[in-house]
């Protein structure tokens, strides 16, 4: 009996876990139980917020790299990574960690740290680089009401990061 | 009053129990552990040309910055490089040996060999991998936006 009241118990901790998360609230409880709840969550997956039910979908921020020669050619460069599904989805899924933190500050630091760690990245493929600029790009959507009014989802800018290679260091200027 | 209450409180009970442990047959629990396996043998297959970009303390997110991303107090295979780093085994053995391990626990699941221990094991391996550098697969194009996420 007591290890049936268990398995129940659990059961319908989990389930509250799965609704609280999908229902997206998040509720005051005690910082105990939130941590509890909170790691539950996360080791167990039922912290999910099932995003991909949603019937819209938000901007999306593209990252685009370009190196520059010594003779200042720019050329495209891309992410060493292989040409597959899960890689791709992996390099697309680093374009939402760009918008991290709660204040712009927060976010332009990060997101300056961000295009330095990728930028590292690019130079270290292409040795012949004197410089990496580093494109974000949102990619702009729009909702269906506003697609059967005739606008477009469209690719703006948002900033470019030149990273420039010095003989002992990388230096950046936006 | 109190009567019916109390005899509605108690088929409601019974309902619980019944839906949560009658007996049932264990086979689509067996094709739910098959398909999983096969899908992260897959995703671990495509994905083994990449292991120092998406895992290593140099890979596409470096450092402190891969730490930032990640959820505090989970397990990340940095945790095992730096107690292994002072035996001179280096980053790269142990991603390769901790995926390898990975993969046989997902082999051990999809052929239902030692399959709890096994599930264990591919739970939390894939779990610390998510965790470890930069791997996640949260895509941004979702307007729904993580529990962490929200937290942070």
């Amino acid at each position: 009996m007591k290890h049936k009241r268990l398995i129940v118990g659990l059961s319908l901790f989990h389930l509250g876990v799965v609704v609280v998360a999908a229902a997206y609230c998040l509720p005051t409880w005690p910082r105990w139980l939130d941590h509890i709840v909170h790691f539950y969550g996360v080791a167990t997956g039922a912290g999910s917020n099932y995003g991909f039910f949603t019937s819209s979908v938000r901007s999306q921020v593209l990252t685009r790299f370009e190196i520059v020669d010594s003779r200042g050619k720019k050329s495209p460069a891309t992410l060493p990574i292989s040409r597959n599904h899960e890689a791709e989805v992996r390099r697309m899924g680093l374009g939402a960690e760009f918008s991290v933190g709660k204040r712009e500050a927060d976010v332009k630091r990060f997101q300056r740290s961000l295009s330095a760690s990728l930028a590292g990245t690019v130079f270290g493929c292409h040795p012949e680089a004197v410089a990496v600029i580093v494109h974000l790009e949102e990619f702009a959507t729009v909702s269906m009401e506003e697609y059967r009014q005739g606008k477009r989802p469209a690719i703006l800018p948002l900033y470019d990061l030149t990273f420039v290679r010095d003989s002992q260091r990388v230096t950046a200027n936006p | 009053m109190k009567q019916a209450f109390s005899s509605r409180l108690n088929d409601l009970k019974k309902q619980i129990e019944h839906f949560l442990l009658d007996p049932a047959s264990a086979r689509p629990l067996a094709i739910l552990r098959i398909g999983v396996a096969l899908v992260l043998i897959i995703q671990a297959f495509l994905l083994r040309n990449d292991l120092a970009v998406f895992f290593s303390h140099g890979g596409l997110v470096q450092g402190s910055l891969a730490a930032h991303l990640s959820e505090p107090n989970t397990p990340r295979l940095g945790w095992l490089t730096d107690r292994l780093a002072i035996y001179g085994i280096s980053e790269m053995t142990v991603i390769f040996f901790v995926t390898r391990i990975y993969f046989f626990s997902l082999l051990l699941l999809l052929v239902g060999f030692w399959t709890r221990g096994a599930a264990v094991l591919a739970w939390f391996l894939q779990w610390t991998l998510e965790n470890t550098g930069y791997s996640s697969t949260r895509h941004p194009n979702l307007n729904g936006v993580s529990w962490r996420k929200a937290r942070k």
